[in-house]
């Protein structure tokens, strides 16, 4: 008996003690989105959408104006340009009505497209009395949620896009750089230059800040995962800063490069609902998704 | 008798040790080295103390001066509580080379802190050769020679190496509720003084700009109007720049509300393009200062023109770092032939990692790598081989 306890023990203290060389696996890459023959490569992508209903990416190909779905084995679906109408889009969603929002940097819009309609509507919006530069698009149930690049605000719009409210960093030089909405509806907000992170409730109050201990970052998106891990995407390393819920750096993994991954210039970062951290390279002109 | 050879045995060995540190007062050293040139108001420790051989071997050494470690080396050997701190932040750019001496003289000064030269401004202007020395009008601080009033001279957390931000600085000398006389029209509190004020000297009176925005020279009105507010006021005027902020990539997000000022004087500025803190590197370090630093680090670097436009587009370009072209156009306007005669590039090339089109940036680096030709790995086998397999 007491062999058995002091065994025990010992195998408590080593676990406990070692928790590091029991940490989550490394990331791993996985796959790519891509182009393939069809649709040929693709150029300069800024973001993407992942529609967890039907289990598909959508990638927005800026520099060819056009939306490319895949399955989430990463196979090609189709290509969407909208009759070659979109002018440099930059981000999208599928609403919960299955409308697309797509931010269009060309026109300086928010356009709604209705897919079996078969109808197409920019609109530039304005915001106490300003006009609105549209940078970045979420979406919770019938809420849309805006990031004005000019105002660095989060708006609150309905499915009329009429904006209903707006968050803003009154400390921020900048405004904000990125946002996520949790599925509880909560916000959590990037500054880029205070390198902090701003959390708020579903109804736009703020509720904390998040200091990130990391003199090195340029961070341009992030992401959070269930258990409250931050993950920073450092647009001019090429690499990916993870953070504790207080801040505390963890780890940092990927770099420069061009082969599969390494990032160049990538300009987005969010975790799939499947467990993988896929990230938007820009410069390689793909979506690397990593697992582990 | 014996006792008095005693007696003279005691005194001889008195007079012998007398003589010998007699002697020893007398430093060797000065026997050739002037000893004068190292009696000045301000004498650095070891030498006060007559421990030349601390620094210096008297006979053979790896380093100039027979000095026996490197100027750095030296330096921080005895003053280790300076060595973290003068890495962090803004940093001098002769601290971060270690070269202690460009502003300290190691013996003796007539300037505390034993900076060489007859005036601190001497010893910044010595390396700062381009800044004027004189202006018709010149700032108390900047007339009297007081540098480091203003600037921390090892390292800062502000840029240009300033003791504090610029408005809580001016602050300091001029009270708030003078700058609110003096500036009547002012709403709100009296900030962003540099803005229209250059903290040396210019040729105007009370040291404003030399060269003032046009609708500023007319009054406020023409931009400080209830519904002309954002980057929108601006753009007004400049339309040219609209169709940037319609880019791929722009700096319409930098400082919220309006993000021209974020770079531009809207009053005055002492360049046509009435930009902020005098020099554009300046501004582009505000918010990227760790490409910079990065940059100094490494070992084969493009040559630093400072004029970080040369390449990039700052308003807005559809290229990944705003760069002006696609990694072929804007190296080759310098670099002509090398578009003709290097590895294949353009569209038709592609790049079998990416499938994207092989440009000069594939491969290079310009602000720096630590292999030659700023090459992003080493050109004699790694690079190379990331597409030719084969080999």
């Amino acid at each position: 008996m007491i062999l058995r306890i002091i065994f025990l023990l010992i195998w408590g203290i080593f676990l406990g003690g070692s928790h590091q060389a029991f940490a989550a696996p490394a990331w791993e890459w996985q796959l790519s989105l891509n182009g393939n023959a069809q649709i040929g490569i693709l150029q300069f992508p800024n973001s993407l959408f992942i529609d967890h209903e039907k289990e598909r990416y959508y990638v927005v190909d800026s520099g060819n104006n056009r939306l490319i779905s895949f399955d989430k084995t990463g196979k090609v679906l189709t290509a969407f340009s909208a009759n070659q109408s979109l002018d440099t889009p930059v981000d999208m969603i599928r609403d919960s009505s299955g409308i697309l929002w797509v931010i269009e940097r060309g026109r300086n819009t928010i356009t709604k497209i209705d897919l079996k309609a078969k109808t197409v509507n920019p609109l530039q919006l304005k915001y106490q009395d300003q006009l609105v530069y549209p940078g970045k698009i979420e979406s919770l149930g019938d809420k849309i949620y805006l990031y004005d690049r000019s105002a660095g605000n989060i708006l609150f719009l309905n499915q009329e896009a009429q904006i209903i409210n707006s968050i803003s960093c009154n400390e921020c030089k900048s405004g904000f750089v990125d946002f996520k909405v949790t599925s509880a509806g909560e916000i959590w907000a990037l500054g880029q230059e205070e390198q902090a992170l701003y959390h708020f409730n579903n109804d736009g109050n703020f509720v904390k800040k998040i200091v990130l201990n990391d003199p090195t970052l340029f961070p341009v998106s992030f992401d959070i995962d269930t258990s409250g891990i931050f993950y920073l995407l450092n647009r001019h390393e090429g690499n990916i800063v993870v953070f504790d819920q207080e801040g505390r750096l963890k780890y940092r993994f990927l770099g420069k490069g061009h082969v599969h991954g390494r990032l160049s210039y990538p300009t987005e970062i969010r975790l799939d609902p499947w467990g993988r951290l896929c990230v938007v390279d820009e410069g390689n002109g793909r979506v690397e998704i990593f697992g582990r | 008798m014996k006792k008095f050879i005693d007696i003279v045995f005691l005194i001889s060995l008195f007079v012998f040790f007398l003589v010998v540190n007699s002697q020893a007062d007398e430093n060797p050293c000065f026997k050739c080295h002037v000893k004068d040139d190292f009696e000045k108001e301000y004498v650095h420790a070891p030498l006060k103390k007559g421990l030349c051989t601390d620094c210096h071997n008297p006979h053979v050494a790896r380093y100039k001066s027979l000095l026996q470690k490197k100027e750095k080396d030296f330096c921080y050997s005895c003053h280790q509580d300076k060595a973290e701190k003068f890495s962090q932040g803004v940093v001098h750019q002769p601290v971060i080379e270690g070269k202690c001496l460009i502003c300290h003289t190691p013996h003796a000064s007539k300037l505390k802190g034993l900076i060489g030269g007859e005036t601190i401004a001497e010893s910044c202007f010595n390396c700062h050769k381009l800044l004027p020395k004189q202006y018709p009008f010149e700032h108390k601080p900047f007339s009297d020679g007081q540098c480091i009033k203003c600037h921390s001279p090892h390292q800062s957390s502000n840029l240009q190496l300033l003791t504090n931000q610029p408005d809580i600085m001016c602050v300091t000398c001029h009270p708030k509720n003078e700058l609110k006389v003096k500036h009547k029209n002012y709403a709100g509190e009296v900030k962003l003084c540099l803005t229209c004020h250059h903290p040396h000297g210019s040729d105007r009176k009370f040291l404003i700009r030399k060269i003032l925005h046009q609708p500023y020279s007319n009054g406020c009105q023409e931009c400080h109007d209830s519904d002309k507010q954002g980057a929108k006021n601006c753009i007004r005027c400049h339309i040219s720049i609209e169709k940037k902020m319609s880019s791929l990539h722009n700096h319409l997000s930098i400082n919220k509300g309006n993000s021209c000022v974020a770079c531009h004087s809207p009053h005055a500025g002492d360049d046509k393009y009435l930009l902020l803190n005098n020099r554009q590197e300046n501004i582009c370090k505000k918010c990227h200062l760790i490409t910079f630093d990065n940059a100094k680090e490494r070992i084969y670097k493009h040559v630093d023109s400072g004029i970080c436009t040369n390449c990039h587009d700052v308003h807005g370009s559809n290229e990944p770092a705003m760069l002006k072209g696609d990694g072929i156009d804007i190296c080759v306007k310098c670099h002509k032939t090398q578009g003709q005669f290097s590895h294949p590039v353009g569209q038709k090339v592609r790049d079998i990692r990416n499938d994207q089109k092989m440009t000069c940036v594939t491969c290079h680096y310009p602000h720096g790598t630590d292999y030659k030709y700023e090459l992003k790995l080493s050109g004699v086998k790694d690079l190379c081989v990331q597409c030719h397999r084969s080999y």
